[in-house]
């Protein structure tokens, strides 16, 4: 890994929900800065104490330096520098729609749609691409030589990689544009009730949606114009460029259990299907393999604590760890036997408390890098 | 009441809480309440599937055991569905499920997916035997994580506002009858004691009873520590570690002194989070412990001590 970040300009950290993708991406900016590389960490949600340890406002969403206060703790100066930005997404699309409308006017009246608000907010796969154009914007700035998403957390995230199809496929040849858009080119917004009426088809679909939702969509089509939908649809070629260029990295990271490890397994998957970099597994919060109580340790501790039912519980719980450890490593073995036995597994104890400061940071660097500082 | 007098349970949390594990063994133990069982999965995940060792559930319910169903929503064919009842003339209907703006109305249009999602729901809260009796006592709806557990919620508001009229927003209405009827439905959180998870959990309580008025009455906080060392447990076994640093022959004791220290400290930081929670409790919210599962391969045998303290917490 540790040659890996030398060269990344950009590394994608993805995984399903509460494995630790945040936690994780901050430590690999923390690193990438204290190697002295000018870092930024984009993310989603942190957790309110990690982000207090690293000075951030929770309602800021631009590029925010982390002071160097924060590193006082380990007794470090970082050689680059770091910095985090949260994602907001509506934030995100509104920058993106006042940059590809012909006219403040258009991106205005675009804001105020309704269907505008909904895809801006809620659609299937809007953060993720959202996520993608901050990255590439970002990217292009230059400013950065390193910069480390967090990817959203959910299951859609697995969305991402086709987010630039997607968009394409909506903005770009979809139904709406082809067929209706001459119509509505004409200016005269009646005709698309006459539109509705004249197929058999519409007419149908228009009965059982309600004809407000249609008119909702159609408007946001009359409203963005050729220039808007071009200007999307090279840049989510470019966004794909990015992410396939030999200089990203992607880290598919989980827990050791099963439902996220199958996550992690189609997030390699699709990342292989994509052609795009793939650089491992993160395996977050491992309980460690135990040896095995022997009997004669069993015997000693008894022999030694006075307390009968004391040295019970010792044991006991000793046991119960010994097992859980035992299927954290078949999980994890298992994981091995289905990806390529070349292929990097990382992974990260357990710690005692939550991973929320610097120096817990730190200590992550351990199992990543190979290397504290 | 009882978190099992209710006629539709639907969970929710933060991913990587245990929503599904939860699910399973309230379903479980409702079996053992002498209840008939439906345990919907909501999305693409095959979680349920993986609890029974079986391949992800269909789309139609199975009996997955005696008086306990399972089934997966596919929000698609749950609309194609309906498409066909709705639409009088086969040939348009099937026009309009293969057309293209059929798949993008699917994709763009707000909550579509969703009420589509609880109208089946509905429909199987409806469900009677011939002898005109539910079909399914209760029914345990395993939400996905809880940003979309909240949006598959909100959509009676949202979707009622953007349609306005036509036949989905008298489905709508009632299914939303349904969601906020207290007595029916029953909002179900998972949360486990750590920082994120709880946070989340009490931003939730809070949406669900301003914005969903569908205020939450059964709280679980999964994977608690079980809470063995007393405080003068804690006193011997830290003195207990000082000797085995100093005595050589005791060394190979100390990983299991070790352990338990740090079981001590986590079982702490465990229950400032649980207090948190207790902290916030509201009027009608029940909070229940569940034991933390010392595997991460779950089965139906692994979580039985879930189960148990389920149906002991009834007892009571």
């Amino acid at each position: 890994m540790k040659n890996k970040i030398q060269t990344a300009k950009i590394i994608a950290c993805c995984g399903s929900g509460g494995v630790g993708k945040t936690t994780l991406s901050a430590a690999i900016g923390l690193y990438g800065a204290l190697i002295g590389k000018k870092t930024i960490v984009l993310t989603i949600d942190p957790a309110k104490r990690l982000a207090d340890a690293l000075g951030l406002k929770a309602i800021n969403y631009e590029e925010q330096c982390i002071p160097d206060s924060c590193f006082d703790a380990i007794g470090l100066k970082p050689k680059g520098e770091l910095f985090a930005m949260m994602l907001d997404t509506r934030h995100v699309f509104d920058r993106v729609v006042s940059t590809y409308s012909s006219s403040p006017e258009m991106a205005e009246r675009i804001f105020k749609n309704r269907y505008y608000q909904y895809l801006s907010t809620s659609l299937a796969g809007t953060h993720e691409y959202m996520a993608m154009e901050k990255l590439y914007e970002l990217n292009e700035t230059n400013k950065y030589d390193l910069i480390v998403l967090d990817t959203p957390p959910s299951r859609r995230a697995l969305d991402f990689l086709d987010a630039p199809e997607r968009l394409n496929d909506l903005f770009g040849r979809h139904f709406f544009w082809n067929l209706l858009k001459p119509y509505f080119k004409a200016g005269k917004l009646g005709y698309r009730m006459i539109y509705f009426v004249a197929s058999p088809v519409l007419r149908s679909i228009s009965k059982i949606f309600g004809i407000q939702a249609l008119n909702d969509l159609a408007d946001f089509f009359y409203l963005a114009d050729e220039s808007f939908i071009d200007g999307f649809r090279s840049r989510s070629l470019a966004i794909k460029s990015v992410l396939s260029s030999p200089q990203t990295v992607f880290l598919a990271i989980s827990s050791p259990m099963r439902a996220p490890m199958l996550e992690a397994l189609y997030f390699y998957d699709k990342i292989k299907e994509n052609n795009m970099p793939f650089g491992g597994f993160i395996i977050n919060r491992v309980h460690k393999t135990l040896e095995k109580i022997s009997d004669t340790d069993r015997d000693a501790i008894h022999a030694w604590i006075s307390s009968e039912v004391l040295a019970k519980k010792i044991i006991q719980n000793y046991q119960r760890f010994e097992r859980l450890g035992a299927s954290c490593n078949q999980l994890i073995d298992n994981l091995l036997s289905i990806t390529d036995p070349t292929m990097h597994i990382y992974q990260i104890p357990f710690f005692e408390s939550d991973v929320h400061d610097v120096a817990h940071l730190c200590q992550l660097h351990e199992y990543l890098f190979n290397t504290d500082f | 009441m009882s978190i099992f007098d209710h006629r539709l349970l639907f969970i929710v949390g933060k991913g990587g809480v245990g929503k599904t594990t939860v699910s399973v063994a309230l379903g479980l133990a409702a079996k053992r309440l002498n209840k008939t069982v439906l345990l919907i999965e909501v999305g693409d995940a095959d979680a349920i599937g993986q609890i029974f060792d079986r391949k992800s559930l269909p789309e139609h319910p199975i009996q997955i055991q005696p008086d306990l169903w399972g089934v997966r929503i596919n929000a698609k064919s749950v609309l194609q569905e309906y498409i066909k009842l709705h639409v009088n003339i086969p040939f348009i209907a099937a026009r309009i499920v293969k057309s293209k703006i059929f798949e993008y109305i699917i994709a763009a249009t707000p909550g579509l997916k969703e009420v589509m999602t609880l109208g089946q729901i509905w429909r199987w809260e409806q469900n009677k035997t011939f002898d005109n009796v539910p079909h399914f006592d209760l029914i345990i709806v395993d939400a996905p994580a809880t940003g979309h557990g909240v949006s598959l919620l909100m959509l009676p508001q949202t979707l009622i506002n953007m349609l306005i009229v036509g036949p989905i927003v008298e489905q709508t209405r009632v299914v939303h009858n349904l969601l906020i009827d207290p007595d029916k439905t029953c909002t179900t959180l998972v949360t486990i004691p750590e920082e994120l998870p709880v946070n989340e959990a009490l931003e939730f309580k809070t949406i669900a009873s301003q914005q969903l008025k569908m205020p939450v009455q059964a709280t679980f906080i999964n994977s608690v520590y079980p809470n063995d060392f007393s405080e003068s447990d804690e006193e011997k076994i830290n003195s207990n570690i000082q000797e085995i640093c100093e005595k050589k022959h005791l060394k190979k004791l100390k990983p299991m002194f070790e352990l338990a220290k740090s079981t001590i400290f986590r079982r702490k930081l465990q229950q400032t989070y649980i207090d948190m929670m207790y902290a916030q409790q509201q009027k009608h919210e029940t909070i229940v412990e569940l034991p933390f599962v010392f595997s991460h391969r779950l089965s139906v045998k692994e979580i039985e001590p879930l189960v148990q303290m389920m149906l002991k917490n009834e007892s009571s």
